[in-house]
């Protein structure tokens, strides 16, 4: 199928003078306030989307650096007090030889979590003006950010898990350190700043007669 | 079918461009983020910089600094000095603590320490070191580089109590926190020893806690109470033991054995004695301040070493405290001798009490100027002990103090005075036999003759024989209990007193002092019982003389008249005449031998036998009176020796001497008294020599 004839066949709800409702899916006619079905509010665009996407994006980045700076767990074994940050986490790890478990914390609080920020920049700059990118691409990078989003949380749950279950006073206590809050703090703006995305804003700004 | 046109227009997209509420998030975050880094930075203390020999487990952004076992800061850097001498820690302090960490403060690494009081700083094991500071409640002067302390420091600046030093002779078995008794309760401990300058001394400070501390005074004395003491003495064994930590570690016990101490100044030095015996001794003798000096002696000499005791005359004035060898560069011969060191107490040398250093050894020169000299002696009744003795030397030398040939002074020698057992054994019996016993003997003799001049006098022995043809019941009284009693006392008396006399005559020596001695008291026993009996012996006399007054002699010389005059009548008649001349010249000698009865013959010899019993009346009150001389002279001459001892002035040479006479010879009377029983048990022991 090539590009420009998926183009022309595409005819968005707004074209069509209909609005989707984002709850339920009932297309209700254009300027219809509410959801005839589900109730809720009824809006052919998210005007102030990109607004938020960067303005959750950029505070989930402030809370980022803290994650990163100060340390993840704060582990006592017999007096003997050591924090990791994330990074020195896997570091260690790859000292001890965990690999794996190097690559999946590594994967789960560095990769992810930058990856997404980088996608949701992406996808913000280009929905900013008009462009001439793929829309199923861009569809499905979407998709992609929103779905893997609460996976970034893995990092948060094993503190969360860890501190809860090793709690065995002087021989090993595992507490969790301030970047545990700064990640998870991080980790929900992001996703609420991919949750801002209005997603119908793909393919609107579509450039006419752009050359397929 | 809706067409395009159905559609309704669409209507304009309205721009709005207002600002969303979610703006406020980032806002906020670099807020927080901002206030947070805010917050560090402010709470920061600031940096302190301590010097350690080396880094020993003390690891960057690891290593907190503790006070009062909690953590006031944390290693921030761990770096080289210049020149790689030391390494320098860098601490970041918490804020609130900054200020107390002034110039005063001290710093020391805890490591984990495994002595025999116990395991400190075990926590250490898991958690690594960390780094002790101290300090005062009170800021002070700021200061920011610190050099740490080698080991932990003896107490805290604000711990109660009172730093002490304590010297002794050795380390020996004192190690660093080792415990401070008094009644055995660990009252303090003892840091690290330290070696004197000269090397002769160790010194510890040691920490008496608050409140024991208020029992410490000059007159306190410590003592070492390490480990096991084992007496065997003449209360049977005895079998001491501190604490398990003082038996392994030491441990050091002070008491106040004599009252009259005054309060002490923080670090008031004390000496370490070796037991409670020595302690007590030094209390009760006093002990003064110590004087070290030095002599040179033949390095032939076997039997000197640290210990050997300093004497003078008899008296105990110090010890050795080391014996090295010594080669005078400057000699020409180079022969090795012995240098001495001792250390003496110059108070019983008779200096006067309270001098400097360089006063006693001004002091010291002068008597060395005077003839004193150290000279080495043996002594002992058998068994031969070397010691030192300061000698008043007749026929000294110009030698004098030597100041800086060696460390110490250096005291000129005179000949030694070392013999062998039988010269000891003999100076002994020499010292014994130089005793007055000869005088005492001599007045005893004296008094003990005139006694016997009183009995054996022919008045005494005449009296009985005169009086009995006149008084035969003179004879009863005369024969009374009483007096055969005290004649038999009287007899003993002098059959003991002669054969005292005999013995110490036959045997001169030791046995016979202990034998004529108690001889002695048996004299002085037979006479005292003699003395009791004496009033009975004078009632008698006193009823015989009555009874001799009593006697009619007047009836007596009145029959004897009548027999005269009847003789006379007799011879004066007619038929007399008839008489042959004999009878009659018999009978006129029988006259004769009436006149003279009756002119006083018999009546002077009565007079002669009366004036006989009072000469030996006045001859018995004589005795009588000489008795308590004889007992006082008896014991004036016991006493001879005691009466010169406090004929001196106390704290002379002289009465020191006779005093240790008097102990030795009783010392050595006890000794004979034991060595003549194990004799006795055991004849073996002379062969074997045990």
């Amino acid at each position: 199928m090539d590009r420009a004839e998926q183009r022309a066949r595409l005819i968005t709800a707004r074209d069509a003078g209909r609005v989707g409702c984002r709850s339920c899916g009932l297309v209700a006619p254009l300027g219809q306030r509410r959801c005839t079905r589900c109730g809720a509010a009824l809006q052919s665009r998210d005007t102030q989307s990109l607004q938020k996407v960067w303005a959750w994006w950029m505070a989930g980045l402030i809370t980022y650096i803290p994650a990163n700076i100060y340390p993840m767990l704060r582990s006592t074994e017999l007096f003997r007090t050591t924090e990791s940050t994330i990074v020195g986490g896997v570091v260690d790890l790859i000292h001890y030889g965990d690999y794996a478990v190097a690559a999946i914390v590594f994967v789960a609080s560095i990769v992810i979590p930058i990856g997404k920020f980088g996608a949701i920049a992406w996808l913000a700059l280009i929905l900013g003006r008009p462009h001439a990118q793929d829309t199923h691409r861009l569809h499905r990078v979407y998709e992609v950010v929103e779905f893997i989003g609460r996976w970034s949380m893995i990092d948060v749950f094993v503190v969360a898990i860890l501190s809860a279950l090793v709690q065995f006073e002087t021989f090993a206590t595992i507490n969790p350190g301030i970047a545990a809050i700064s990640f998870a703090v991080s980790v929900i703006f992001t996703m609420l700043s991919a949750q801002s995305f209005d997603s119908r804003l793909i393919w609107d700004r579509l450039k006419e007669g752009t050359p397929a | 079918m809706m067409t395009d046109a159905d559609l309704p227009t669409p209507e304009p997209t309205e721009s709005r461009r207002e600002i969303s509420w979610v703006w406020l998030m980032p806002v906020l975050a670099v807020l927080v983020a901002l206030g947070m880094v805010w917050q560090t930075y402010a709470n920061r203390g600031p940096v302190i910089v301590v010097t350690f020999p080396s880094a020993s487990g003390i690891e960057a952004e690891q290593t907190p600094l503790r006070y009062r076992e909690l953590d006031v800061g944390t290693v921030e850097e761990v770096t080289f000095s210049e020149g790689l001498s030391a390494i320098e820690v860098h601490i970041r302090l918490d804020q609130k603590i900054a200020p107390y960490v002034d110039a005063g403060s001290e710093f020391w690494l805890v490591e984990p320490q495994v002595s025999a009081r116990g395991i400190t700083g075990l926590g250490t094991v898991l958690s690594g070191v960390y780094i002790e500071g101290s300090w005062d409640g009170t800021p002070g002067e700021a200061a920011d580089r610190f050099e740490a302390l080698t080991e932990q420091p003896l107490f805290s600046p604000d711990q109660a109590g009172t730093r002490i030093v304590l010297s002794s002779r050795t380390g020996g078995q004192l190690s660093a926190g080792a415990p401070v008794l008094f009644n055995g309760i660990s009252v303090g401990w003892i840091g690290r020893p330290v070696l004197s300058e000269n090397g002769l001394t160790v010194t510890r400070d040691a920490f008496i806690e608050a409140p024991y501390d208020a029992r410490l005074s000059t007159a306190s004395r410590f003592w070492d109470s390490s480990g096991l003491s084992f007496d065997i003495g003449t209360n049977g064994v005895s079998f001491n033991m501190e604490s398990l930590a003082a038996l392994v570690e030491g441990g050091v016990t002070f008491g106040t054995l004599v009252t009259g101490g005054q309060a002490i100044e923080p670090g008031h030095v004390f000496d370490v004695f070796s037991s409670l015996r020595t302690a007590r001794a030094d209390a009760l003798e006093g002990s003064g301040t110590r004087l070290s000096v030095a002599a040179l002696v033949d390095a032939s000499v076997a039997g000197l070493s640290a210990g050997t005791v300093v004497r003078y005359g008899r008296a105990n004035v110090g010890e050795v405290t080391a014996v090295t060898g010594f080669r005078d560069a400057d000699a020409p011969s180079g022969d090795m001798q012995l240098l001495v060191d001792l250390e003496i107490i110059p108070e019983r040398l008779g200096f006067a009490a309270g001098l400097t250093t360089d006063e006693q050894l001004a002091t010291l020169a002068d008597r060395i100027a005077a003839g004193l000299r150290l000279r080495l002696a043996s002594e002992g009744i058998i068994g031969q002990t070397t010691i030192l003795e300061f000698i008043q030397a007749e026929d000294a030398g110009a030698e004098t103090l030597v100041i800086d040939r060696t460390p110490f002074p250096l005291v000129p020698t005179a000949p030694a005075r070392v013999g062998d057992a039988t010269e000891g054994m003999e100076g002994l019996v020499d010292r014994v036999s130089n005793l007055p016993i000869e005088e005492l003997m001599t007045s005893a003799i004296g008094a003990l003759e005139s006694v016997q001049q009183l009995a054996g006098s022919p008045d005494a022995l005449q009296l009985p024989a005169n009086a009995n043809g006149l008084i035969s019941d003179a004879r009863g009284l005369v024969g009374s209990d009483e007096i055969r009693i005290a004649l038999a006392d009287f007899q003993a008396a002098t059959t003991d007193l002669r054969a005292m006399t005999d013995e110490i005559r036959n045997s001169p020596g030791l046995a016979n002092l202990l034998t004529a001695l108690e001889s002695s008291q048996q004299i002085t026993d037979g006479l005292a019982a003699f003395s009791e009996g004496l009033p009975g012996v004078l009632d008698s006399v006193a009823v015989i003389t009555d009874e001799i007054r009593e006697v009619p002699l007047a009836e007596l010389v009145g029959s004897l008249d009548q027999v005269t005059q009847q003789l006379q009548g007799f011879l004066g008649s007619e038929s007399i005449d008839d008489l042959p001349e004999a009878i009659r010249g018999t009978l006129e000698e029988l006259q004769n031998a009436l006149t003279e009865l009756r002119t006083g013959g018999a009546v002077e010899n009565l007079n002669k036998a009366l004036a006989a019993a009072q000469g030996s009346m006045e001859a018995i009150e004589i005795a009588t009176e000489l008795v308590p001389e004889v007992v006082s002279r008896l014991d004036s001459t016991a006493r001879t020796l005691e009466t010169a001892v406090s004929g001196y002035a106390p704290g002379s040479r002289i009465q020191v001497d006779i005093t240790n006479a008097l102990r030795n010879i009783s010392e050595a009377a006890a000794a004979f008294r034991s060595l003549s029983r194990t004799l006795e048990r055991d004849p073996s022991s002379l062969i074997t020599g045990r």
